[in-house]
């Protein structure tokens, strides 16, 4: 098959465009751009993929999959053949020894993770785990710089302001924030900014609220205004109170405490960015019951439809 | 010396000249010229200035840990928080220590989610309990700022300043203007609850700290919450605060006489404990199974026994708190469902959670029960690796140094006609390898009579017969022989180096400082104070109290300082 060669640049321009997911990609490889808001859904596999059970056989020389096979791992998306572009010898080179990761070449995979969508070398060492900050957010890993995830987050906001969120961040993981002592998702591919982790949200009552600007889940009722206006005023008094409690704090300590305010700013903002437009596009579907909350496998499939029922 | 004056400590008192330990009048006993690496200070206890040597370690700021939160709102508010209104998770800070990580804009949403639930019942139950005046009216002032300094005080863990009272007030006043007395009085309950000072513990005003050669002395309340989140892994409780108020909290029989009395408290001591253990034992893999690990209940019922093996040992009135029970004991806990797995006879499976005297030969303390032998359990080879490893460095040598960058942390491939120890010791020939593994995987092999179940075995997961017999060979030319891990265990716990190991990972968790090279003397004191007192774990506790570093700390790079 044909190896599609890709510039970082022109992936991020066919994003921003307006069209995140690698199948809109090929549409626009085809030079047929799509239209309105897409979403950018990032895979992460962490242990790898057999590479004969992931890589279609039998391409055409332009890439096209229409006579290809599709191994098991792949096989369900066989019949989005015509959308897919699958793109092969991609090299992370910020997983090499040779250009300054200091976790080695690729040899201890996991400690890169973190820099996966991010392109970037890891952040400075904060421990003495090789390289790796321990301390970001209930992610594991460093990143150099923000993920590709954000810059099209923020391209997106760019061409609608009225988008109430750079990126929802979903997250499928298995473990539930109510027993992950571990941290739910050990590593951390998705980051802001430098050292601005931006961890999956695998709480769906959070990305509930979220998505429906904090209404009262309890109720169920209209856009509570009232709730958001007193969010604001308390996230006012906490930034105030924050700038306060940083200012005499020695160099690490005061980053973590501007890292806290920068996530009260951006929530104000969201919140404000509801009052001035609150969302009244779709039907609220009906809040998530506890039991998506419980750690539960057996639950992974209801919480994953209900979150891209959210997602719509 | 007023701290003799408690008699659990007078034994040990005599052989403590020359550990560091402070006196009452302030000065450092003996150890002021082994503390290296220590300035010149002029410290102040009790009310009287002295010079000495201190060395006191960097306190990096810390979120509240989610067990911390989740007692802390308990007891801050009454009310006990429900799984999913516990909104952080922990990351790993100093000493490998848990604590929350940065506060992310969907933690706030999620934590002002939890704060709505949350002071809804706090208003339904304890609410008007802790108003410290009956309001008169609706538009009483005077009793709504008492109430908001009474709470700040508790929420903040250190009494308002001006300025933090009038932000707090002034948030009041806002709803105050379209809400009741009660109710506005709640959104001050949620600003608290959102404040930095709540979430850090940073237990001091915006003031600028006072240095005195290179050292900062914490401030009474400081030293309560030190204390507290030491033993309970809580905010102080009541009678703290007023030693607090008071200035009781800064000479070595004050802290004990504190630690004394918190040490009775039956809900938070043994909640408090589980922070310390958490931190030593590797149960997290036990303790995050989810229900539909088809060993669930058995980790559950292994946790447990486990759980109240250490309760028991540490807090029971048996008398015997020694780090030698804690390795050698032949008493532990079993219910039913453990004693079936186990092969335990004599209980019905449904038996609730019961203490037994065990027999068995190769069953010795907390290191042979399932709880340990299960979160440690991973492929066969890496099963040995993973025990011997932890039994290593948390007892043999606990300054063993970490793998070297670039190790590739995977053991090596099956070969079927060898037994897991055969590969494991060709593993550990190789150049690279033979660094760590010479000490860690002789450790693994003792343990190799257990299962993945911590059930004994004769055969290993290959089908080979086990042999767990072995020589250690440590860092300081000692070398370890033993049969079995029972056999290990027992020598390993009536080893001094190995108490000091304990007595150190304690000294950082009292201290929650990591592994700071400045606090090796504290570590020293503690260590030598432990080994003094016959290794008694009750007593430990008090011994980590009692070092000046526990009331000093070295300020961070960049902090302002007067």
């Amino acid at each position: 098959m044909t190896r599609w060669e890709l510039k970082r640049r022109s992936f991020l321009r066919a994003l921003g465009v307006g069209a995140g997911m690698l199948p809109v990609l090929a549409e626009t490889r085809h030079a047929s751009a799509a239209s309105g808001l897409g979403r950018l859904i990032t895979v992460v596999k962490g242990n790898g993929t057999r590479a004969e059970t992931f890589w279609p056989t039998g391409a055409g020389a332009d890439g096209s999959l229409n006579g290809a096979v599709f191994p098991h791992v792949v096989a369900p998306l066989k019949d989005l053949r015509e959308k897919l572009l699958f793109l092969d010898g991609i090299t992370l080179r910020n997983w090499l020894k040779s250009e300054g990761n200091t976790t080695g070449d690729n040899g201890d995979a996991h400690h890169n993770w973190g820099n996966l969508l991010t392109g970037t070398l890891p952040g400075p060492a904060t421990s003495s785990d090789g390289g790796c900050r321990l301390n970001a957010g209930g992610c594991h890993m460093g990143a150099g710089s923000a993920s590709l995830d954000c810059f099209v987050g923020q391209a997106l906001r760019k061409k609608d302001p009225s988008l109430a969120f750079d990126s929802l961040h979903l997250s499928l993981n298995a473990d539930d924030l109510s027993t992950a002592r571990r941290g739910s998702g050990m590593s951390c591919p998705s980051w802001f900014d430098k050292d601005v982790p931006n961890p999956p949200e695998p709480d769906v009552k959070t990305v509930f609220t979220k998505i429906f600007g904090g209404r009262q889940l309890s109720t169920g009722g209209v856009a509570n205004e009232g709730l958001w206006r007193k969010r604001v005023r308390l996230l006012d008094f906490v930034g105030k109170d924050l700038e306060r409690f940083a200012k005499n704090l020695g160099r690490d300590d005061r980053q973590a405490a501007e890292a806290h305010l920068t996530s009260v700013h951006r929530r104000q903002d969201e919140l404000n960015r509801l009052l001035s437009s609150p969302p009244a596009m779709c039907k609220t579907p009906a809040a998530p019951t506890l039991d998506y909350l419980v750690k539960n496998e057996a639950n992974v499939p209801g919480r994953s439809k209900l979150m891209m029922d959210m997602h719509r | 010396m007023r701290w003799i004056g408690l008699a659990a400590l007078v034994v040990c008192a005599t052989a403590l000249g020359c550990t560091g330990l402070v006196r009452d009048d302030g000065a450092s006993d003996g150890g002021g010229a082994g503390m290296g690496g220590s300035s010149g200070q002029e410290t102040q206890t009790g009310g009287r200035t002295h010079g000495s040597q201190i060395s006191a370690a960097v306190v990096p700021l810390r979120r509240l840990s989610r067990d911390e939160y989740a007692n802390t709102l308990e007891d801050l508010l009454g009310v006990k928080p429900t799984v999913d209104e516990l909104f952080s998770t922990d990351t790993l800070g100093a000493a490998g220590l848990a604590e929350g990580g940065v506060i992310t804009s969907d933690e706030i949403e999620r934590m002002m989610n939890a704060f709505d639930g949350l002071v809804s019942r706090f208003e339904q139950s304890s609410f008007v309990k802790q108003l410290p005046c009956q309001p008169k009216n609706n538009d009483d002032k005077a009793c709504a700022v008492a109430f908001i300094e009474a709470f700040a005080t508790r929420a903040y863990r250190h009494p308002p300043s001006a300025q933090e009272l009038a932000q707090l007030v002034a948030i009041f006043d806002e709803a105050h203007a379209s809400l009741p007395l009660q109710a506005a009085l709640l959104d001050v309950v949620r600003a608290a609850l959102l404040s930095p000072r709540f979430h850090y513990r940073w237990e001091r005003s915006d003031d600028v700290p006072v240095a005195s050669n290179g050292l900062v002395k914490l401030g009474p309340f400081e030293v309560a919450s030190r204390l507290s989140y030491f033993l309970w892994q809580s905010m102080p409780d009541a009678a703290l605060f007023e030693a607090a108020r008071a200035n009781k909290l800064s000479t070595p029989s004050q802290l004990a006489a504190q630690v004394t009395r918190m040490l009775q408290d039956p809900v938070r001591t043994p909640r408090g404990l589980r922070g310390f253990f958490r931190a030593w034992l590797p149960l997290a893999p036990l303790e995050t199974a989810p229900a539909t690990d088809k060993d669930y209940v058995l980790k559950q019922s292994s946790l447990a026994a486990t759980w109240a093996f250490l309760e028991d040992l540490v807090l029971g009135s048996s008398g015997d708190h020694s780090f030698t029970s804690l390795l050698a004991s032949k008493t532990a806990f079993v219910d039913g469902a453990l004693a079936q797995t186990l092969g335990l006879p004599g209980m019905k499976t449904d038996a609730p959670l019961a203490k037994v005297k065990l027999d068995a030969a190769d069953r010795s303390g907390l290191f042979t029960q399932p709880a340990f032998l299960m979160s440690t359990t991973d492929t066969p080879l890496a099963t040995i690796i993973h025990r011997g490893r932890y039994v290593y460095e948390r007892l043999a040598d606990c300054g063993a140094v970490p793998p070297p960058q670039g190790a590739v942390p995977s053991p090596p491939p099956r070969r079927p006609e060898a037994s897991v120890r055969e590969q494991l010791q060709e593993h550990a020939r190789d150049g690279v390898c033979r660094g760590c593994h010479q000490f860690m995987d002789p450790m693994g092999f003792a343990f190799d009579g257990f299962d993945k179940l911590g059930r004994t075995r004769t055969t290993d997961d290959y089908g080979k017969p086990i042999d767990t017999h072995g020589t250690l060979p440590l860092a300081n030319g000692e070398a370890l022989s033993f049969s079995n891990a029972a056999s290990l265990l027992v020598v390993l716990s009536k080893r001094e180096e190995s108490q000091r190991c304990f007595a150190q990972v304690l000294s950082q968790y009292a201290h929650r400082s990591g592994a700071d090279d400045a606090l090796a003397p504290a570590n020293k004191a503690i260590g030598d104070a432990f080994v003094a007192a016959g290794g008694d774990i009750l007593q430990l506790l008090t011994f980590a109290t009692q070092q000046p570093s526990f009331i000093y700390r070295k300020p961070s790079q960049g902090e302002v300082l007067q």
